[in-house]
């Protein structure tokens, strides 16, 4: 069966990269689901029905932040720590100081300078898990892609 | 690497709509901007106007474009009405023509934005030419997503087809270009 992965992303600028890997995700044979757009607007602040469900039925959830972190982006990373779902966070420094204290040992911080720190952090937080090889493969390939995306995602 | 915005015609949006594949548009653009007259044009039937109002919630990339040189636009579909006297009968039906108007905004706003224009008919992409602009329609979206190994060549053929069951147009004669390009069999 294929892996299912929950991108939980920031903000509403973050969905393009969570787009980006759901379909680079697709064709190597993983189920991603990215909640909508509108779940990032700043009058969100619950959980919806349907993402909960996909929540719960994923095997991973990948968090992405990049430019601040909306409330239900914090209510789904707090639901997965809640289900003792396995978790990363990557994130931008900025961001990362204060995700630490909500999810330690989870926050991968992408410093520009030294991408592959990240790239090594990610590689070892999937090898704790206990997940097939191939999927394994495919999730590093995605996490090294996400670090491409973040570092070169243009700035406003 | 920032990556162009695109204006983006109808009749792209519901051929790329029906395929699924307007997400995979974020390998190819930042944004993808839906003209006022374009989204007039789809709101004119209730199953499209639903599918367009849920797209725009569900992805951020996906923006409404409204502000542009409304003289603009309608110096272009005043030489179309001019143009189409040439066949009597037909020119108050194209002054009034939605997706006439559709494709003049798309180039007007991807002039002004400096956008790439996403149009699949013939008018809309000679207006792009004629305004220099980067201009592109479905079968080029279904090839650059297949070079990017996000489609496989077996899956453009499958999508071609579909389109043409559902009896949305596109340009057979690319269509079939293209399949030949990736070795596989015409439609």
């Amino acid at each position: 069966m294929a892996l299912k992965l929950y991108i939980a992303y920031g903000t509403a600028a973050d969905q393009v990269i969570a787009l980006r890997l759901q379909a680079l995700a697709a064709v190597n044979g993983l189920s991603v689901y990215v909640p909508p757009a509108y779940t990032r607007h700043p009058a969100a602040t619950a959980l919806e029905p349907q993402s909960e469900a996909k929540l719960i039925d994923s095997d991973i959830i990948l968090g992405v932040v990049t430019t601040g972190i909306s409330e239900v982006c914090r209510e789904e990373l707090n639901a997965a720590q809640g289900l003792k779902k396995k978790a990363i966070v990557i994130a931008d420094p900025a961001s990362a100081s204060w995700l630490q204290d909500y999810f330690p040992g989870k926050v991968v911080v992408i410093d520009p300078a030294n991408p592959a720190a990240a790239e090594q952090q990610i590689v070892q937080f999937l090898k704790q898990t206990e997940i097939e090889q191939a999927a394994m493969t495919t999730l590093i390939a995605l996490g090294t892609l996400a670090l491409g995306l973040m570092l070169f995602a243009p700035q406003e | 690497m920032a990556k162009p915005a695109g204006v983006i015609d109808s009749s792209c949006v519901i051929a790329l709509d029906a395929l699924n594949l307007l997400p995979q548009l974020t390998y190819l653009f930042d944004r993808l901007l839906l003209p006022k007259a374009v989204r007039e044009d789809l709101y004119r039937r209730r199953r499209t106007k639903d599918r367009i109002k849920a797209l725009l919630r569900e992805y951020a990339f996906i923006d409404m474009c409204t502000g542009y040189d409304q003289t603009a636009v309608d110096l272009l579909l005043i030489e179309r009405r001019l143009k189409g006297r040439e066949w009597p009968g037909k020119a108050e039906a194209v002054l009034q023509n939605k997706k006439d108007r559709g494709e003049a905004e798309a180039v007007v706003q991807a002039t002004e934005r400096g956008a790439m224009v996403v149009v699949d008919e013939d008018w809309g992409r000679k207006l792009a030419e004629r305004h220099r602009l980067d201009y592109h329609g479905t079968i080029w979206i279904l090839e650059r997503l297949c070079e990017l190994r996000l489609l496989a060549p077996a899956t453009v053929r499958r999508h071609l087809v579909k389109l043409r069951e559902l009896g949305i147009r596109f340009p057979l004669q690319a269509a079939n270009d293209l399949l030949g390009r990736l070795g596989e069999q015409g439609i």
